[in-house]
């Protein structure tokens, strides 16, 4: 239980350092005004995406989880988690970042919407999921398009590093 | 029914054998729950996946090869992009990045996307945030729907790998802003909320209730959240966290812009 709760430890600490717990940073990415959330995002996600490819192999037994995929409940999902985290300024991550810097909108009805949405999710679970996961496929965009591993990597990276750049001109212009 | 759950520990492990005996379709039945399962925990799922039945969630066995276009393409990609990064600004010493309370965010993003890589790739986890609650959720869930396929068999409970990364998370965020000076009790967000939403602490802490529940609701039922969906996910390349990205955004632009009307208006 030491791993998790370190990596938890370096999750809180960079969400906060990042300034990702603050309500303005969140709700104006929303208002497309500050793309701060999202220059942290395409960052995180091309590092991750390279350092997998790396260390794969490197730990034995280990398989690497890959979320399924099932097109109307990822986009219908995505679109309730948006409207909260719109709403709100929240995401779960960030919630648990901004009570340790002290904000107890975070530490009260924060926490508690979360653990309600859980229950919710959980009583509405056996009614809807069997629905929107049916055909679900755990996948990856290589098996979707059937080229190697590698070169998808490659392209997805290069194109979120030239959407980083252009964000980056486009902030300083 | 549910009840008749009661006993089989793991009905879900190899092919979903066990539901054969009560469901003609055992194994259809079995991958849904399954694909619920890689999608609502970070923990890998107790047997096969459903990857067309092959065994593991791992990449197909023999990937294709690159062919020239496919070269071609990654080339001409590497030229765009040495293109748009000419003439970059010297990057900050890291003396200066330790003194600084607010990390660039390509910085942060980098320090997040290795510490991703790690809990994927050595440890298996996605990283999340929602997770925690899903885990917690049983201790009144279980008690509202006793007979509950979800608390029973489908969402792990106790203090699981996810619940020790929120708490690390809580804790990392408290160190971090003791020592930029940056910590301070308070019941209100920044500025911006004032200045649209007002100053009432009732609605702020009302709004963070529904938008907070939302986020784990539509987490749920999309499969992950920021960190565990769109970056973990993200990064595994998987297609759903693309398609999660744009519903986030599809849903949080219209909801915000239509709630700070009808905010402005009344104000």
């Amino acid at each position: 239980m030491v791993a998790p709760l370190l990596i938890g430890f370096a999750f809180g600490w960079i969400l906060q350092r990042s300034g990702l717990s603050r309500y303005d940073r969140i709700a104006n990415v929303f208002r497309l005004r500050d793309l701060t959330v999202i220059r942290f995002l395409l960052s995180a996600l091309v590092t991750a995406a390279i350092a997998m490819a790396l260390l794969e192999g490197h730990a034995p037994g280990v398989s690497v989880p890959i979320p399924a995929t099932y097109a109307i409940g990822n986009l219908l999902g995505g679109a309730v988690f948006g409207i909260g985290m719109a709403l709100s300024g929240f995401c779960p991550g960030t919630i648990a970042a901004g009570a340790g810097e002290g904000r107890l909108d975070n530490l009260v009805p924060g926490a508690l919407g979360l653990f309600g949405g859980a229950i919710v999710y959980g009583l509405a679970y056996e009614r809807v999921m069997p629905r929107l996961a049916r055909g679900a496929t755990v996948e990856t965009l290589a098996d979707l398009v059937g080229t190697s591993p590698y070169v998808t990597l490659v392209l997805v990276v290069e194109i979120f590093v030239a959407v980083l750049l252009l964000l980056h001109d486009a902030h300083h212009d | 029914m549910a009840g008749a759950h009661a006993g089989l520990a793991t009905p879900l492990a190899a092919g979903g054998e066990a539901c054969v005996d009560c469901h003609a379709d055992g194994a259809a039945r079995a991958n849904v729950y399954r694909a619920a399962i890689a999608t609502t925990s970070s923990s890998p799922p107790p047997g096969p996946a459903p990857s067309s039945g092959s065994g593991t969630v791992a990449r197909a066995t023999s990937p294709p090869r690159a062919t020239p276009i496919d070269l071609i393409a990654c080339v001409a990609g590497a030229v765009v992009v040495a293109f748009l990064a000419r003439r970059r600004p010297r990057v900050a010493s890291a003396i200066d990045v330790l003194r600084k309370p607010a990390w660039s965010p390509y910085l942060g993003g980098i320090l997040l996307g290795l510490v991703v890589a790690i809990s994927m790739s050595v440890f298996g986890h996605r990283l999340s945030g929602a997770g925690a609650y899903q885990h917690l959720s049983g201790l009144i869930g279980a008690r509202l729907a006793p007979g509950s396929v979800y608390w029973r068999h489908v969402v792990p409970t106790g203090f699981t790998w996810d619940v020790a990364v929120a708490v690390g998370a809580l804790a990392g965020a408290f160190v971090s802003s003791r020592l930029s000076r940056t910590f301070a009790v308070r019941t209100m967000p920044d500025r911006g909320w004032a200045e649209v939403f007002g100053e009432s602490v009732a609605v702020r802490w009302a709004v963070a209730f529904g938008g907070s529940l939302l986020t784990e609701l539509g987490g749920g039922i999309a499969g992950g959240c920021t960190a565990s969906l769109a970056v973990s996910g993200g990064a595994a390349l998987a297609p759903g966290a693309f398609l999660f990205m744009i519903g986030m955004f599809a849903g949080g632009i219209p909801a915000l812009a239509i709630a700070s009307r009808i905010a402005r208006r009344r104000g």
